[in-house]
């Protein structure tokens, strides 16, 4: 294959056009457990109308949600050398489906707010690129404003103790509530700058449901971490619940000897992530 | 928890007599606004009459033409909270009776709710789908000037939920209960886990 943005386009469309209307399998058995376990009525109810709801969504080839987000397309390997090519087949299918109301136009001039009516123009939709693999992939990712508007970057101290950062997630959780549409999924980026922070809290929104960090003591952590943000009962939509969180990711950097940098992202329950990955000649869309 | 349907404005009166935990199915028409269109709604030279005593649905949703029709390919609710201050004036204005969103209003709006006999109702968020299943008619477009995300629609709708009421005009608050308990629990979860 050659990456050019006229052999991309045709894969961006089919990611996009299932990110926006269709769950990905881990998810959506993430959120059947979930409903299967529920031991409260209205979060049980909840969890029932967000599973009529996906499979409406996915039989109709209608948007998962109203909110069809702001489009984040991560690419590794090879693609990495393409990425003008890369740039411009998303935004190209991005416009396209817009045009053909599969997205909603969400992007709008930061003062002025007027609204660009294609979800195209000052750097939307963003091309990301991650170096952590050899492989060549592109990940796509749909955020909503109500998951996006509780990210957040806070530099501890180095000295903060495992109980601090402990309790600066289980705050920010509470302080989310409903507003991130809980069960979420969540993204922590610990270490690196600032930007390596946040940016490592957005790429661990990709990995799959049931995925575990390959270093021992940080997976360890993930797991106290869920298990401690469910304990707290939020749960879905905020009402009182047993599952806050589908899945919970760490990732972490070498980080300045005066910094402890704590980045949180928040997925909404319609985690909307597709990736394809280049198998031989052509890329396959693999979740 | 008591279910209600009720056909509005008709049923307004009943409205009182939900309270936080009840869940709510909707029928009659629906008022969509957001952000923007809150603001000017309450501009002192615009005043919609057909807008009073209709649920105010907190939502942006998809919409396609197809011809002269209307069709919402997604319309589920949006986050209440940005709408909190410009509800107290909105529910005297429009005598709103049903706020549907999702998140929950803060104190202003609460106040809001007390003084106006509104209840809050919440919208299972990202129900997209759902929520357009129960979609009869599009009725209206109106302040097109907004956009197309923020304009003002006219929805009829059946049953339209369920709608979990989360803050009654009596001041109750299912999420402030959940925020409370989770802070309270907060210590021991730490202990155990860090």
């Amino acid at each position: 294959m050659r990456f050019t943005a006229r052999e991309l386009r045709p894969v961006l469309d089919e990611m996009l056009a299932r990110a926006t209307t269709e769950l990905p399998a881990d998810v959506l058995r993430a959120i059947k457990e979930a409903h299967a376990h529920e031991s409260k009525d209205l979060a049980k109810k909840q969890l029932e109308a967000i599973l009529t709801s996906a499979s409406l969504s996915r039989d109709r080839t209608i948007p998962l949600c109203q909110d069809t987000g702001l489009v984040t397309l991560v690419i590794s390997g090879e693609l990495i050398n393409h990425l003008t090519d890369a740039e411009k087949a998303l935004e190209g299918g991005v416009g396209s489906l817009t045009k053909k109301s599969g997205m909603r136009a969400n992007v709008v001039h930061p003062l002025t707010r007027a609204n660009t009516g294609t979800n195209i123009g000052m750097d939307q939709p963003e091309v990301l690129i991650d170096r952590s693999t050899k492989k060549t992939t592109m990940k796509l990712l749909l955020k909503g404003g109500g998951s996006e508007n509780f990210s957040n970057l806070k530099m501890m101290k180095p000295t903060a103790s495992r109980q601090d950062i402990f309790e600066h997630i289980l705050n920010v959780v509470i302080d989310a509530g409903g507003k991130t549409c809980p069960p979420n999924t969540l993204g922590i980026g610990i270490g690196g700058s600032a930007i390596q922070a946040l940016f490592n809290s957005k790429l661990a929104l990709l990995n799959p449901v049931g995925s575990k960090n390959s270093d021992g003591e940080v997976a360890l952590l993930e797991s106290s971490l869920m298990q401690a943000v469910n304990e707290l009962g939020v749960g879905t939509m905020g009402l009182g619940g047993d599952t806050t969180v589908l899945d919970l990711h760490v990732a972490i950097a070498g980080t300045h000897t005066a910094s402890l940098p704590i980045a949180i992202s928040f997925g909404c329950w319609a985690n909307r992530v597709v990736v394809a990955e280049l198998k031989g000649k052509k890329f396959k869309i693999v979740r | 928890m008591s279910e209600f349907k009720l056909i509005v404005p008709q049923d307004n009166a009943r409205i009182p007599e939900a309270r936080a935990g009840d869940v709510l199915y909707v029928s009659g028409d629906i008022v969509v606004a957001r952000d923007q269109a809150h603001k000017k709604l309450l501009e002192p030279n615009i005043f919609i009459p057909e807008l009073v005593g209709l649920p105010i649905f907190h939502c942006g949703p998809i919409a396609r033409k197809n011809g002269q029709k209307w069709t919402i390919l997604a319309g589920g609710p949006t986050t209440s909270t940005r709408m909190d201050a410009l509800t107290p004036p909105i529910l005297e204005k429009y005598r709103t009776k049903i706020i549907i969103g999702k998140g929950g209003l803060g104190e202003v709006g609460k106040k809001g709710l007390i003084t106006s006999s509104a209840i809050y109702a919440e919208f299972t968020g990202g129900a997209s789908a759902l929520a357009v299943s129960r979609i009869l008619r599009v009725k209206k477009r109106l302040l097109e000037e907004l956009g197309p995300t923020e304009l003002v629609w006219i929805w009829e709708v059946r049953d339209f939920g369920p709608l979990l009421v989360t803050q009654d005009h009596q001041g109750n608050d299912i999420k402030k209960l959940v925020t409370t308990e989770a802070r309270s629990r907060t210590p021991a979860i730490i202990k155990k886990y860090s």
